[in-house]
């Protein structure tokens, strides 16, 4: 079998995982423009990087924690850019209030948790990705990502909107 | 908390936008311009500085030889008239002509040209650390080069298999580019960099450095010019001369001492870092691109005075 290059390895990973990056900019940018904006400057990046990553293996944490850090970098030049506007569009589709089903209502509050647990969260329970894989992504150690997902689902369980849930 | 599964499939419905794969593939392709465009950058950051040593070089070499001022004047340091003329620069350029990969090598050899004298309270006579260091480089510099190949013609292959042309293949001005660089060379300290480069991928481009005492041809370390407790001697100058920096420029960004300090890993970044010893006799510590910075800020140098 023909030994893949690495150009070829790296746009393949990036256009077979291209829903799933949006995915996770969205949850972090809250729109669309945004979420694009962010995965296409983490692209930039990983190519710019890739040649360092020793470890192929690697690939997948490395392109998430490239991702996961160029939406919080965007968050921040939101805030510094809108101060006024604290906490910026939380957009998520919404139906009528009586229709909302406990997934719906669970997704909304996660979106609404402090960006450092919503983060941890997100990774964890949408991405599934692993205590390890988290640190990895964060640069964080493992028992801070565990601490803050336990602490995100205590917040969860004390949502008034999910008693009962 | 199993609920969170169904707030998965909500995650899972958010709705992709149309233009996603028109922006991943727009980025894709600026990606693999960058690369390059840093290609072409790096090569003329690297032509001038190698030129400049050479040309130094040459001047200290013909100095020893004909000028007899010159040469007394210098013999009159101690060591250094042991192993005056340690530099010599010999180059040759291999090219693989059907895989048309152009390999260069610029390569510094020492040699010792004066041999008078003993080597009195030596560890080990001048020609034996000229032959330790020129076979470390050597031994290097293959290595380098077989993997850089064979990277070379996988990234051919593959290219062709794409639908690359052999035409587009010729126009790609691929290398493989090693050189290197003095930082500094006294009577008993010679400082050097060895840069290692190829052209399609301005990453895989790596940096090493050479601190050798002249008197018995150790590898000089940090502990040695900055005391046992160098680790935090750099971290503290390192930290502070960050800060001035970021202070006095807003577009500097250092991950050192700002939030964005996790970026950094785990490991320690001032415990080993590379160092070169500069004509000031200062210790300057580098970091590789990444490693205490966004990539864009590239190897970031710090001089560590005591």
């Amino acid at each position: 079998m023909k030994q893949k290059s690495d150009c070829e390895v790296l746009s393949e990973y990036i256009v077979s995982n291209q829903e799933k990056f949006y995915r996770l900019a969205y949850s972090y940018m809250m729109n669309e423009q945004d979420a694009l904006d962010m995965v296409s400057e983490a692209i930039v990046s990983a190519y710019e990087g890739f040649g360092n990553l020793r470890n192929r293996q690697g690939l997948k944490t490395w392109f998430y924690r490239i991702l996961v850090n160029k939406c919080l970098d965007g968050l921040r030049r939101r805030k510094r850019e809108t101060p006024e506007t604290d906490d910026v569009f939380v957009n998520v589709p919404f139906e009528e209030k009586g229709y909302d089903s406990t997934g719906r209502i669970l997704y909304q509050a996660v979106s609404n948790l402090p960006d450092k647990l919503k983060n941890v969260m997100i990774l964890k329970y949408y991405e599934e990705f692993t205590f390890e894989e988290i640190a990895g992504i964060t640069g964080l150690n493992i028992s801070t990502v565990k601490s803050r997902v336990y602490l995100g689902i205590e917040m969860l369980r004390k949502n008034p909107d999910l008693k009962g849930a | 908390m199993k609920e969170l599964e169904e707030a998965k499939r909500e995650y899972e419905n958010i709705p992709i936008s149309d233009r996603l794969s028109e922006t991943v593939n727009e980025a894709i392709r600026k990606g693999e311009m960058n690369m390059k465009g840093n290609i072409k950058k790096k090569r003329n950051i690297w032509k001038a500085p190698v030129g400049i040593v050479a040309a130094a070089a040459c001047v200290l070499v013909v100095g020893l030889n004909t000028s007899e001022a010159f040469g007394n004047t210098m013999s009159e340091i101690p060591v250094i008239g042991k192993i005056c003329k340690i530099l010599t620069i010999r180059s040759y350029e291999t090219e693989t002509k059907d895989e048309n990969i152009n390999t260069t090598i610029n390569k510094p050899e020492l040699s010792v040209d004066n041999t008078q004298g003993a080597d009195e309270g030596r560890v080990m006579t001048a020609e034996e650390i000229a032959a330790r260091v020129n076979k470390e480089i050597e031994t290097k510099i293959n290595i380098y080069t077989e993997d850089a190949t064979r990277r070379m013609k996988e990234y051919k292959e593959a290219f062709l298999a794409t639908g690359g042309t052999e035409e587009e293949w010729l126009a790609r001005e691929i290398d493989i580019m090693v050189d290197y660089e003095i930082k500094s060379q006294t009577d008993d300290v010679l400082s050097f960099a060895m840069n290692y480069f190829e052209g399609w991928v301005a990453a895989y481009g790596q940096t090493d450095f050479y601190n050798i005492s002249l008197i018995d041809g150790h590898d000089i370390t940090l502990e040695e010019l900055l005391g046992a407790d160098y680790t935090s001697v750099i971290e503290e100058s390192v930290r502070a001369q960050t800060a001035e920096q970021m202070k006095a420029d807003d577009s500097l960004v250092y991950w050192i001492g700002t939030e964005n300090e996790y970026l950094i890993g785990e490991e320690n970044v001032f415990e080993n870092p590379k160092f070169y010893i500069n004509g000031e006799e200062n210790v300057v510590v580098v970091f590789d691109k990444y490693s205490i910075a966004p990539g864009y800020m590239g190897a970031r140098e710090f001089v560590i005075t005591k």
